[in-house]
Parts: structure tokens; C-alpha cells; sequence
């Protein structure tokens, strides 16, 4: 019998005073454990969205805002601003690469946005199947939007005005999907991409008034993302972009950092908090092994007498403590997978992303070390007074 | 099989001892009877080892205890005495047959279950080896600590009270089956009681007077 087996044996035969300890460990490990992989994922999904964009223009607001809305897709957007003048900065010589966002419209709650090459060459995206927009009212889903909305070359579909999905349907219209995308990891997976003529041609003909007379609709555009072809872009650029009256130039490296910095004392609570669990857990632990002690010293001596030398007990007590601690916390890491399986389906209702769920993050490596040394902590006092058991006391006392 | 020679002890600040020169050879039983506070128990720790003499010696097959010390003496203690206690201290987490197999394995020795089975059948727990132990009578019970003295072949037993809680008839089963036990195994049996029910069973007798 190993010294594994006969702590197992211990832990089971008293399942409800091991509970305790392995609720709270798996609790604090758990949520740390959430934590972790929803901001490793958060991030990679944040700078994998910032590929290539340097610089947001578009109507004034809020900058974040105009981030949050023009390059993850989530937010609404500021307003919207003349094609004309996006064009003359776009020609700057600074500027490698300028991508027109038009929004406007949706089709069951995924947005669609009028746009041109540009915008598949910046986020490097493929086509898995058809062929891209050619003509009006040609449309490319993204791989998302495509699985969710059962989405295949070939298919039509009416746009609703509005980004929410509640809006107005656009009848006189009919979209015609030509592609699907290769599924690229970003915010491009959860669009459906049309050219900006396509947008415009939509409320043109809401525009049309009952005389009978034709108004052309302004061109606008919502947004347009650049590309500098060096970091003097960032000097040049910005301040001409402000002086223009209604235009906003914000920088999304910045504006995400700045949001990181908000949310950060946010986790910074939790994270404690969190420790503070897995700590109180190892309490626990070491407050069950320490008050058995006195019950089990008879059968602590009665091993010195069948032969265990003293450390050998103790390292019967530190196995007890370490097996807690590590089933703990990964019943936590188990815990913290099905809190994200949770969070997926309220997730991907609201913001169209899913995390992945069965992946390690880098830091959970950390998670299990951190509750390995927990272990040791709590075990090694209640070990150190078994080692220290005085033999012939104890069984003279019984 | 086990002799003492000059044994003194004297705990601090508490009574001091000093006993007879006492000697058992292998398959024989000796009993020492006397009053609580004569150190019957104190005799039998310094006997198995457990304490150390101020003075004077222990030898076991010929081994000198007091030439060994730390896990060395555990070892030994664990392979060549076998102790019985009034009560038997089983883990309460284990069942009954891996109780048994402990002792063994805790004195590193390989596992042997034929003589497991033997030992048992014996004393009459073959049925029981699943069991946890706070399943058991204390009879059963101090079977049990009786069949894990043996188990590792000690050449010395020795029984601190073994019948004292017990009732008449579980008395005389359990001094029996002990005594018939430790001379199959070829073991020498040294038993210190008050218990004067098992005066009538062994010859070799000696008193202890405080």
C-alpha cells in the first residue's frame, strides 16, 4: 500500500470534511482560472483586430466608442461623415492603406457592412467558397455569420435598417450571397461585407419622396481605417483630421489600452479576491488535518510501530493536504470551463463571440503550482507535529 | 529469543524503575503481572524499543536496541516485534485486510498472502476482511491487532493488556488464540497485564512490585 492510496483511503472515508476544502479551492482556482482565459483571449482578440489599423476616422464622439463600433464591431457607431472628405486624407502620401466602412443596416442581428477590397486585403481574408461582391446588393459572409445564419452562395436575404435587428425591413432590395469567408479569427468572422454602393442604394430608395422626384443620397461613410506607411503618420495626420469640423481621428491602440486600464482594477479585485478563496481553502485544510491529529495520533504511532520512520508521517499528512489542494484546483480549472460554456451562449447572443473553451491559458500552469504550494503550506505543520509524535506517551495514554 | 539485562528508566521529574533481568526464548510465553504504576508498560516500551533505557540493555535475536536509532530502530521494530496493545488502534480509514497488509509494507517487507490467509483463518477472520474496522466488535477488533502483530514473522511479541477490555469468554479466545499464534509462528510472547484471569494460563510467571 503507498503512501497515495492510504491518503486517498483517509480523505474518502471523511468525505464531508474534505468537501469544504475542495469547494473553496475549486472556487477561488475556478475563478481565477476564468479570469485568466477570458483575458488572454480578450487580448488576442483585441490585437488581432488592430492588425494594420493605425488610425480611425470618423464622426465626432466619444473616441472608444468609434473604436469599439469601427474596428470590433460592437458598439453603435458615432454618425457618419462625407465620403469626399475621408478621400482627401486618404490620399496623404503618409497613408499606405485606407478602408471605407459604411453601416447602416443588418440581417438578423449580424452587421452589414458596406466596404470595398480594401477591407479583405487588411484583414487578410480568404474565401472558402463563391467568389467576392461584384455588383450591388453581392454580398460576402463572414464564417460565423455564414454557420449561425445558415448562410450558403446562392442564398437571399432582405436587410433590416438598423444594427440591433428589430429595424424596418428593407423589401425593395434582396442581398445575394456570392462567398462565404475562411474563418480568420477576428470580427470579420461575425459581418456580412457588401461594397458601399450597396448601402447607399438601400436608403436611396427609402430617400425616394412621393412626388415622384429621384434624390441622390449623400455619399457617407461611417468610418475609415488607416495604414500609414510610416509612424510619422501619427504626427501628421491626426491633427489635420480634428481641425476638420465633425471629424474625429482616434487611434485604437490607445483607445484599447485605455479601456484595459479601466477594466483593469475591475479583474485586480476579482483576481484578489480569488487568492483570498484558495487561501481560506488552505486553511481549511490545514484546520481539518490539525484538529484529526488528535484523533488519529493512536494510528500515526501505531505506523511508527509497524516500522514508519517519522518523516514518513508527515509525508502521509502533506500528501492528504497536497491531494486536496490539487483536486481542488482542478475541479476549479473544470469549474471555470463550464462558466465559460455559460458565458459562451450569453455571449455569442450579444457580442457574436464564442471562447474557446477547451484550451490551457499560460497562466494556469501558474494556477496549479500556486495550489501545489498551498498544499504544502497547510500540510506541513500538522506533518511536522506527526513526525514529532511521542511514541510510548501516546500508546501508554490508550 | 528476548532478554534484558540492568534495565533502569526513570521518567522526568516522575517515578524511576529499575527491573529484574528477564529472558523468553522463541515459542515460549512469558507473563509479568503487577499493579498499575509497577511500569508494566514502561517495561514493554523499553522491551520494543519505544523507549530507551537510562541503563542496561535489550537485545532481540541479538540485535542490541540500543546500537540502533532513528528509522534504523523503526525498521527493526517493525520486522522483529510485533506489539498488541488493550486497545487495538486499527486506521479506521482502511478496511481490515489492508490493515493487515500495512504492516508489511510499512516495515518493507513484501507482501505475503498465504501466510495473511493463514493468519486469519487462525484466528478466525476471514470473514471480516472487508470490513472497516468500526464495523467490528472489540473482540473482533483485537483479533484484528493480534493478526497484524504476526503478520511480518516477528521473533518477539509482546501484548500490553491484550484482555483487559474484554469479557470472560472473548478473554480466554483472544489469550489463546494469541498464545497458539505466537508459537506457530515461532515467536517469543511476552504479555504484561493486570488481568488475573490469565494467571491459571501461562507457566512462566513473574510478578512486578513497584
Amino acid at each position: 500500500m503507498n503512501f497515495l492510496r492510504l491518503s486517498w483511503h483517509q480523505i474518502a472515508y471523511r468525505p464531508l470534511t474534505a468537501l469544504l476544502s475542495l469547494l473553496l479551492m475549486a472556487l477561488g482556482a475556478g475563478l481565477i482560472s476564468l479570469l485568466l482565459l477570458v483575458r488572454t483571449q480578450l487580448d488576442e482578440q483585441f490585437t488581432r483586430n488592430l492588425n494594420g489599423i493605425d488610425l480611425v476616422i470618423g464622426a465626432k464622439g466619444s473616441p472608444l466608442q468609434l473604436i469599439l463600433a469601427s474596428v470590433y464591431h460592437i458598439d453603435q457607431p458615432t454618425g457618419n461623415i462625407p465620403l469626399r472628405t475621408a478621400d482627401s486624407i486618404a490620399r496623404h502620401p503618409l497613408v499606405e492603406r485606407a478602408v471605407p466602412l459604411s453601416y447602416g443596416d443588418s440581417y438578423r442581428g449580424y452587421r452589414i457592412v458596406g466596404t470595398d477590397s480594401g477591407f479583405a486585403a487588411m484583414y487578410q481574408l480568404r474565401m472558402a467558397e463563391g467568389r467576392s461582391w461584384a455588383a450591388p446588393f453581392e454580398a460576402v459572409a463572414g464564417a460565423a455569420a455564414a454557420r449561425r445564419l445558415h448562410l450558403a452562395p446562392g442564398d437571399t436575404f432582405y436587410s433590416t435598417h438598423g444594427l440591433a435587428g428589430a429595424g424596418e425591413a428593407h423589401e425593395a432590395h434582396a442581398y445575394r450571397i456570392t462567398g462565404i469567408l475562411e474563418p480568420a479569427g477576428t470580427a470579420a468572422d461575425q459581418l456580412i461585407l457588401t461594397s458601399l454602393e450597396s448601402i447607399w442604394d438601400a436608403h436611396a430608395h427609402e430617400a425616394e419622396d412621393p412626388a415622384g422626384g429621384h434624390e441622390e443620397a449623400p455619399r457617407d461613410i461611417t468610418a475609415m481605417l488607416l495604414k500609414f506607411r510610416n509612424p510619422m503618420g501619427l504626427f501628421a495626420i491626426p491633427r489635420g483630421v480634428n481641425a476638420v469640423p465633425g471629424l474625429q481621428a482616434a487611434l485604437p491602440a490607445v483607445e484599447v489600452s485605455r479601456l484595459t486600464q479601466q477594466l483593469f482594477p475591475f479583474a485586480k479585485g476579482l483576481q484578489g479576491l480569488a487568492v483570498l478563496i484558495m487561501l481560506t481553502s488552505a486553511v481549511s485544510v490545514l484546520i481539518s488535518l490539525y484538529d484529526r491529529l488528535r484523533e488519529r495520533r493512536y494510528e500515526l504511532a501505531l505506523m511508527r510501530v509497524m516500522g514508519a520512520a517519522p518523516w514518513k508521517l508527515a509525508v502521509l499528512l502533506l500528501t492528504e493536504a497536497l491531494i486536496l489542494a490539487l483536486t481542488g484546483a482542478a475541479a476549479g480549472l473544470a469549474l471555470s470551463r463550464l462558466g465559460l460554456l455559460a458565458l459562451n451562449t450569453w455571449a455569442a447572443d450579444t457580442y457574436h463571440y464564442t471562447f474557446r473553451v477547451w484550451t490551457l491559458a499560460a497562466g494556469e500552469a501558474w494556477l496549479l503550482g500556486g495550489a501545489v504550494l498551498l498544499g504544502v503550506l497547510a500540510g506541513l505543520l500538522p506533518g511536522f507535529l506527526a513526525a514529532r509524535l511521542d511514541l510510548s506517551r501516546t500508546l501508554a495514554d490508550g | 529469543m528476548i532478554e534484558t539485562r540492568e534495565l533502569r528508566f526513570a521518567y522526568p521529574d516522575g517515578p524511576q524503575f529499575q527491573f529484574p533481568d528477564l529472558a523468553c526464548a522463541a515459542g515460549n510465553a512469558l507473563l509479568i503481572l503487577g499493579e498499575s504504576g509497577a511500569g508494566k508498560t514502561t517495561l514493554l516500551h523499553l522491551m520494543g524499543g519505544l523507549l530507551r533505557p537510562a541503563s542496561g540493555q535489550v537485545r532481540i535475536g541479538g540485535q542490541d536496541l540500543g546500537a540502533l536509532s532513528g528509522p534504523k530502530l523503526d525498521r527493526f521494530r517493525g520486522r522483529s516485534v510485533g506489539l498488541v496493545f488493550q486497545r487495538p488502534h486499527l486506521i479506521d480509514a482502511l478496511p481490515v485486510a489492508e490493515n493487515l497488509r500495512l504492516a508489511r509494507s510499512l516495515a518493507q517487507l513484501p507482501p505475503d498472502e498465504d501466510w495473511l490467509v493463514q493468519v486469519t483463518d487462525l484466528l478466525g477472520l476471514a470473514g471480516l476482511l472487508r470490513r472497516h474496522p468500526a464495523r467490528l466488535s472489540l473482540g473482533e477488533q483485537q483479533r484484528v491487532g493480534i493478526a497484524r502483530a504476526l503478520l511480518c514473522r516477528p521473533q518477539v511479541i509482546l501484548a500490553d493488556e491484550p484482555t483487559s477490555s474484554l469479557d470472560d469468554r472473548n478473554c480466554t479466545a483472544v489469550a489463546s488464540l494469541l498464545e497458539r499464534a505466537a508459537a506457530d509462528a515461532g515467536a517469543a510472547l511476552v504479555t504484561v497485564t493486570h488481568d488475573q484471569r490469565l494467571k491459571s494460563r501461562f507457566p512462566q510467571q513473574y510478578v512486578l512490585i513497584s
